[in-house]
């Protein structure tokens, strides 16, 4: 089979997976070597249904051994399979990055055989990548569940990221659906990625060298980027705002896994909800420290008796206000209960997560922006991380009007309901929170995002 | 009688301009920067045009506006450390006016000389003052040209042509190529390319292990041959294109389109106008041509093949 084919399959067979960013490790050019890796990432394309394309992400191989209910690749299932070479996946990751479609390679893989067997041939085309053809970009590489420590930490020293995806969110559903897969083995790899991490900025912190360039690099501490709000009026990217304090040591003198690890959840697929989804999520940041929890939306495309029905439709909406929640944790300082409680466990498909909190909390309202945190800013509906920093910025010359908010590039249609300037609220906002209410939720429920989702789903519009 | 400078809209143009209304004496509100193609007087104005001096001249006398302007601004700023701006802002008090003379707005030269005067009289209080409308002015145009930037670093597509260098040419709405140099030397500081913006007739070279690229101002004659050596890829880059275009079709998923998001995502992120150079859209790209490079042939040789097959045809094949 030539490579066109292979690719063709190996593209396909990868595409569920959602993690595709190329963020996280910055590394500038070095001489003999092919590439660099910028921090912020950067998105080549973007596919017909929007997703952007920053990586070559393929299968290694598509042959899997394995049998999970959900998947085009498992074992029972009638597809076209097909194998890389390494060396023949390493050339490919060059030749599309030196055309600059690519930023670097993501490599996942069906299991092959065993868990070590695939990972072995994953490390040895990430070997003849990084040794033979010298290249420098960025590469993303999947934990196979099971594999065993000693390959971990080998392929861990030729990645940039590792993730060990959970898959599903909680281990009696993995059981189900997986069962070939041991919920402990991927927490234990999650685990071990994390300790030696740990361990590698507990070595780099205890040199003294290092310690002296690093004091340098961070002299306002640990939170460092996200209070600075110097250059506010150019950039454009909010992806350093992260609210979480940043990596102590950065990823340039990191040897393992300089950017870390994530990790992927598939939504709908099983019963567990939102509630349920998001604590997960913000104990897995905590606990091993990750840069990403990814949710992918199930998209029916096998039967079986364990999976929702085919006719099920995508629950796009539904990932999406998770990711908005999982943004609202890692930008806005806001934790899992004050979105979703046991109660009330699901995310309103309508509103989005900070709105709905809003409304709910209205006694928190009006802020004013002459005179509000940066955490008081970051909870106004339609202020973001970068607008919250403008208004700190802007605020230092003279006090705010609604007219400066506007020279600021603030989109006000919601923030007005929620803020005043030296005192005074928008005119075209009422006082009274059950106006407000009603006002503001009629607005987003009315937006073509949402009516295009429940004509899609083949509900009545109420309004 | 007021006047209307016309300059050529480069920085050095502009930068002068600013500098002959200063030392004219000229109030702000007595002279009116233009670019020279664009100029078109009120009723009550003189056109002008900046005096044609050498080159070097213009870039001498620019050079010490802006860094005086740069001096003025700066001062007492609390992020620098050890005399030198941290990397994240890495002198963007002045270099945003460089920014903002990269793009293609006629109302460019007026902007920035609106600001760099504001610049000179409040000094460092203009870099809080984001919501004045000079300051918002001047950064909308130069966050247009760092947008601008980004879409070349996304979009720019590099083909192997027969000499072993890689080519590009690309269209963006602003002067980015001068801008983006530096980052393609770094991701490809091993290798010979070039790149032609046949909009802004700039060409920028790079050679083999060189920190920048030369970057130079071409006539449309040269540029459009320039432009024709595209066509001479190397043997084997039709299957390459055909890869990427493989690729590229195969990552989508059904059903997570416009039809079910109310807008489509893809026109959103990739504007249209950058279509037509892409690879991965281009039907050209289907066709894998006749040579597959040994590094992608079945037998490790590269040979001329008959006929690739497409997904769905054939026989199911088994593993290699
Ligand atoms: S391990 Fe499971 S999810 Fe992964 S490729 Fe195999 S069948 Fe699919
Ligand atoms: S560029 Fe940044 S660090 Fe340098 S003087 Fe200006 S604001 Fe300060």
């Amino acid at each position: 089979m030539d490579t066109l084919t292979k690719l063709g399959i190996l593209a396909e067979a990868a595409r569920f997976d959602a993690a595709c960013t190329s963020s996280g490790v910055t590394r500038g050019p070095s001489a003999g070597k092919v590439g660099i890796a910028s921090g912020a990432g950067l998105c080549h394309t973007f596919a017909k249904d929007g997703r952007c394309i920053t990586l070559l992400k393929v299968l290694m191989s598509n042959a899997c051994s394995y049998d999970c209910a959900y998947c085009v690749n498992r074992s029972s299932a009638s597809c076209r399979r097909a194998t890389f070479e390494p060396r023949e996946l390493a050339e490919l990751t060059v030749d599309f990055y030196k055309r600059n479609y690519i930023e670097g390679l993501f490599l996942s893989s069906g299991v092959l055989g065993t868990p070590d067997n695939t990972t072995e041939r994953m490390i040895e085309c990430l070997r003849v990548l990084r040794e033979e053809l010298h290249f420098n970009g960025y590469v993303h590489a999947k934990v196979i569940p099971g594999t065993s420590p000693e390959l971990i930490e080998r392929i861990g020293r030729l990645a940039d990221r590792l993730s060990a995806n959970l898959e599903l969110p909680s281990s009696s559903s993995l059981s189900n659906l997986c069962p070939e897969k041991d919920p402990k083995s991927i927490v234990s790899s999650m685990s071990q990625i994390h300790s030696e991490r740990e361990e590698e900025s507990r070595r780099l912190l205890a040199d003294p060298r290092q310690k002296a360039a690093l004091a340098k690099r961070h002299p306002r501490g640990r939170r460092g980027a996200s209070d600075d709000v110097s250059n506010m009026g150019l950039r454009l990217n909010a992806a350093a705002m992260t609210l979480r304090p940043r990596d102590e040591v950065g990823s340039r003198r990191r040897k393992f896994a300089p950017a870390g690890q994530s990790t992927q959840l598939i939504i709908g697929a099983s019963p567990e909800d939102d509630s349920h989804i998001l604590r997960l999520s913000a104990s897995l940041y905590r606990k091993f420290d990750l840069r990403r929890v990814f949710f992918s939306a199930y998209i029916p495309m096998m039967d079986d008796s364990r999976l929702p029905d085919q006719q099920t439709p995508v629950p796009l909406r539904r990932e999406h206000r998770l990711y908005q929640a999982d943004w609202l944790m890692r930008y806005y300082g806001f934790n899992p209960d004050e979105l979703v409680t046991p109660e009330s466990p699901w995310l309103d498909l309508d509103l989005d997560p900070k709105l709905a909190w809003a409304l709910t909390h209205q006694e928190r309202f009006p802020v004013e922006v002459n005179a509000a945190s940066l955490e008081e800013l970051l909870r106004v509906p339609g202020i973001g991380p970068m607008g919250a920093r403008r208004i700190i910025a802007a605020r230092r010359a003279k006090p705010l009007t609604f007219e400066d908010l506007k020279a600021l590039n603030l989109t006000l249609k919601r923030a007005r309901y929620f803020i005043c300037c030296n005192g005074v609220r928008d005119r075209q906002a009422p006082l009274d929170e059950g106006l407000i209410r009603s006002e503001v939720a009629k607005g987003a429920r009315q937006s073509k995002y949402n009516k295009t989702r429940r004509v899609a789903e083949g509900q009545l519009s109420l309004f | 009688m007021r006047v209307a400078l016309c300059c050529n809209g480069s920085l050095e143009s502009i930068l002068s301009g600013v500098g002959i209304g200063y030392l004219a004496h000229a109030p702000a509100r007595k002279l009116r920067l233009c670019k020279a193609e664009a100029a078109q007087p009120a009723l009550d104005e003189r056109l002008v045009n900046v005096p044609a001096a050498s080159l070097d001249g213009t870039v001498a006398f620019a050079t010490r506006v802006y860094r005086g302007f740069e001096r003025r601004v700066s001062a007492g700023c609390p992020l620098k450390r050890s005399g030198s701006c941290p990397a994240h802002c890495k002198g963007s008090c002045a270099t945003r006016l460089a920014l903002a003379a990269a793009n293609d707005d006629d109302g460019v030269p007026q902007a920035i000389h609106e600001y760099v005067r504001l610049g000179f009289q409040v000094g460092p209080q203009i870099r809080n003052m984001l919501s004045d409308a000079t300051v918002a002015r001047l950064d909308t145009l130069a966050r247009y040209t760092l947008t601008e930037c980004e879409h070349t670093r996304q979009f720019a597509r590099f083909s192997l042509l027969e000499d072993g260098s890689y080519f590009c040419s690309f269209r963006p709405k602003a002067d980015t190529i001068p801008l983006t140099g530096g980052y393609f030397a770094a991701r490809m500081r091993d290798e010979k390319f070039c790149m032609v913006d046949p909009a802004h007739l700039v060409v920028a070279l790079h050679e083999p292990g060189q920190r920048r690229c030369s970057v130079s101002r071409v006539d449309p004659d040269l540029c459009g041959e320039l432009a024709s050596a595209s066509t001479q890829t190397a043997e084997g880059e039709k299957y390459v294109h055909a890869m990427w275009r493989r690729f590229y079709d195969s990552v989508g998923l059904d059903g997570r389109d416009a039809s079910q998001r109310g807008y489509g995502l893809r026109a959103h992120w990739m504007p249209k106008r950058f279509w037509g150079g892409l690879v991965e859209l281009s039907p050209e790209a289907l066709d894998p041509g006749a040579v597959v490079p040994a590094a992608y042939s079945p037998t490790g040789r590269g040979h001329t093949k008959a006929a690739v097959p497409h997904l769905g045809q054939g026989t199911a094949e088994s593993q290699t």
